[in-house]
C-alpha cells in the first residue's frame, strides 16, 4: 500500500554529485513504481494515517462506514382467505429452521410497510430488525395458523405462526394481537438487496389483519 | 505529522542537505497523516476501515446465535428461582433493578437452561449466551478497540400461565461475564411481564420479549475495572417471580446478536 519510500539509488542526493533530471523527477512522479514518488498523494489510504491518531467521527464522511434504511406502516391490512385457497398451514407448522418453505412461499404475500430494498455501497455486515402485529378470526383449531415470514433476498429465513388469536372464541371473544419483534444478521455483498415480511394464512381462517409493522436495516462496512 | 513547510528565501543556501530536509518532511507528512492535516469529513470508506471487526481474536465472527426449543416449559415451582426475587414480590416493584448488587444472581436461569425445571420438547440444551475466549476489554482506550458491544435478543414467549394472576410475573434480562467467572445483570435490561392471556388455557399468547442495549465501559466499571477486566460473555436470563406450583412459562425461539464495535477509528 502507498507508503512513500523513494528509490534509495536516487534519493537522497549528495553534495557534489550531479542529480540527473530523471532522478530528480522520480522523487515526484514515477509511474513504474508509484510508491516511490509523491504522486501517491492522490491515492492515500489507511496505511498513510498516523498510528497515533484515533480518528473521531467528525473526520469520516457520512455513510462511509454505516448506513440504514427503514419502512413502516400502521394502516390496517386485511388478508382474506381466497388468496391462500390452496395452502394448508399444517405443512409449515415446524418453526425455523425446519419449516417447509415451498408451499408457504407459493402463496405468501409481501406486507406493505414491512419490506425494503436497499443498496450497499460496499460489502457489509447487515442487521435487520422488525416488528409486526397481527390477528385473525380463526374460531376453530388452534393449529390453523396465520404465518409471517421474514425473507432476505427472496429466501425465507425466519417464520412465526400463530393459531387462534381471539380469546373466548370468535364473535363473542376479544381479539388478542400477536406481535413478533425479530432481527437477523447477514454478511452481504455490495449492491441491491431486499428484506421484508410476508404473510400467509390457512384458508380456514377467513381473514388475517396486520395493523402495525416496521422494518429497519442497519449496515456496517465490512 | 503535518507538513510545516519552510520555503527557501533569496540568499538561502540550497544544497543536498537543505533540499533533502524539505523532501523528507513531505515524505513524513504523507506517511503519517494526522488530525491537523485533514478537514472534517475527509475520510471515506476507502480510508476509514470497518466500524466492526476484525476484532482481535475474531470476537466478531458470527454475530448471531439462534435457538429453537420449539416449546420449552419453565416450571414456576422450580427451586432455582422460587421466591428469591424478593425485591419484586410486591405490587409496587414492577420494573427497575432488583437492587441486590446483581452479582452472580442465582434467582434466574439462562434462557434454554435445563435447570428451568420444565420439559424440553425439542432442541433442548442450547443456551442463549455468547462466550468469548479470552475475551476483550470494553472501552476504546483500553487496547482492544471495542468501544461498545451492541446486544440484541428476541425471545418468543409462546405462553405464560400465571397461577395467581397478576401477582405472578416473569422477568427477562441480560447479563455479562467478566474474566470467565462472575456474571452481572445489566439492570436497565430487565423486562417484566404479568399475566397476558387472562389464564386462558386454549390460546397461546405468542409475543416477543425484545431487549436492545449497548454494553459500555461504564457497565464494566460498575463491577470491576474496564481497563483491566475482560468481557468474556453475554447471556439472556429468565425468571418466574413469586413462582407457584402451577405457573408455566413456555418459550420457543430466541435470537441473540452481539456486535463488538469501534466507537472511534484507529489504524493500528
Amino acid at each position: 500500500m502507498p507508503i512513500l519510500v523513494p528509490d534509495a539509488t536516487k534519493y537522497p542526493p549528495t553534495d557534489g554529485t550531479p542529480l540527473p533530471a530523471d532522478d530528480f523527477r522520480a522523487i515526484f512522479r514515477d509511474s513504474a513504481t508509484p510508491s516511490q514518488a509523491f504522486n501517491i498523494i492522490n491515492g492515500l489510504d489507511q496505511d498513510n494515517i498516523d498510528p497515533a491518531w484515533t480518528i473521531g467521527r467528525d473526520y469520516v464522511q457520512r455513510g462511509a462506514q454505516v448506513g440504514g434504511a427503514a419502512a413502516a406502516g400502521t394502516v390496517n391490512l386485511d388478508y382474506i382467505w381466497q388468496w391462500f385457497a390452496d395452502y394448508d398451514s399444517a405443512n409449515g407448522w415446524t418453526p425455523y429452521p425446519d419449516f417447509d418453505a415451498d408451499p408457504l412461499m407459493a402463496v405468501a404475500r409481501p406486507i406493505p410497510g414491512g419490506n425494503r430494498t436497499f443498496r450497499l455501497r460496499y460489502d457489509a455486515e447487515v442487521k435487520i430488525a422488525w416488528q409486526v402485529m397481527w390477528t385473525n378470526d380463526n374460531d376453530g383449531s388452534n393449529n390453523k395458523a396465520s404465518q409471517v415470514v421474514f425473507c432476505l433476498d427472496g429466501a425465507p429465513i425466519q417464520m412465526r405462526k400463530v393459531g387462534r388469536t381471539i380469546v373466548g372464541g370468535a364473535h363473542d371473544g376479544y381479539a388478542k394481537s400477536r406481535w413478533w419483534t425479530g432481527h437477523q444478521t447477514a454478511s452481504l455483498d455490495k449492491g441491491y438487496h431486499t428484506a421484508g415480511l410476508w404473510l400467509a394464512a390457512d384458508p380456514d381462517i377467513k381473514q388475517t389483519r396486520v395493523w402495525a409493522r416496521c422494518l429497519n436495516v442497519k449496515w456496517y462496512k465490512n | 505529522m503535518s507538513w510545516d513547510r519552510e520555503p527557501l528565501e533569496d540568499g538561502d543556501t540550497l544544497d543536498a542537505a537543505t533540499w533533502t530536509a524539505q523532501v523528507d518532511a513531505g515524505i513524513a507528512a504523507v506517511n503519517a497523516v494526522d488530525e491537523p492535516s485533514c478537514q472534517h469529513r475527509t475520510f471515506g470508506d476507502a480510508q476509514a476501515g470497518p466500524p466492526i471487526g476484525p476484532i482481535p481474536n475474531d470476537y466478531g465472527v458470527g454475530y448471531s446465535l439462534f435457538g429453537n426449543h420449539d416449546t420449552h416449559e419453565y416450571a414456576g415451582a422450580n427451586a432455582t428461582w422460587g421466591a428469591n426475587l424478593i425485591a419484586y414480590n410486591s405490587a409496587t416493584s414492577f420494573g427497575g433493578g432488583d437492587g441486590t448488587g446483581v452479582q452472580n444472581t442465582s434467582d434466574r436461569v439462562v434462557v434454554g437452561s435445563a435447570n428451568a425445571g420444565g420439559p424440553y420438547v425439542a432442541n433442548g440444551g442450547l443456551l442463549c449466551q455468547r462466550l468469548w475466549d479470552p475475551g476483550f476489554k470494553v472501552g476504546m482506550g483500553h487496547g482492544d478497540f471495542v468501544g461498545e458491544v451492541e446486544i440484541s435478543v428476541d425471545i418468543e414467549v409462546v405462553d405464560w400461565f400465571a397461577d395467581q394472576g397478576l401477582s405472578d410475573f416473569i422477568m427477562f434480562c441480560l447479563q455479562f461475564q467478566l474474566n470467565g467467572t462472575d456474571w452481572y445483570t445489566i439492570d436497565r435490561t430487565e423486562r417484566l411481564e404479568s399475566m397476558s392471556d387472562k389464564r386462558s388455557t386454549t390460546e397461546d399468547i405468542d409475543y416477543t420479549c425484545s431487549i436492545r442495549t449497548r454494553l459500555i465501559d461504564d457497565d464494566v466499571d460498575a463491577h470491576g475495572d474496564s481497563g483491566v477486566d475482560l468481557v468474556t460473555g453475554v447471556r439472556a436470563m429468565v425468571a418466574i417471580v413469586d413462582g407457584q406450583a402451577l405457573d408455566i412459562l413456555t418459550l420457543g425461539q430466541w435470537y441473540l446478536t452481539t456486535i463488538p464495535k469501534h466507537t472511534s477509528i484507529t489504524v493500528t
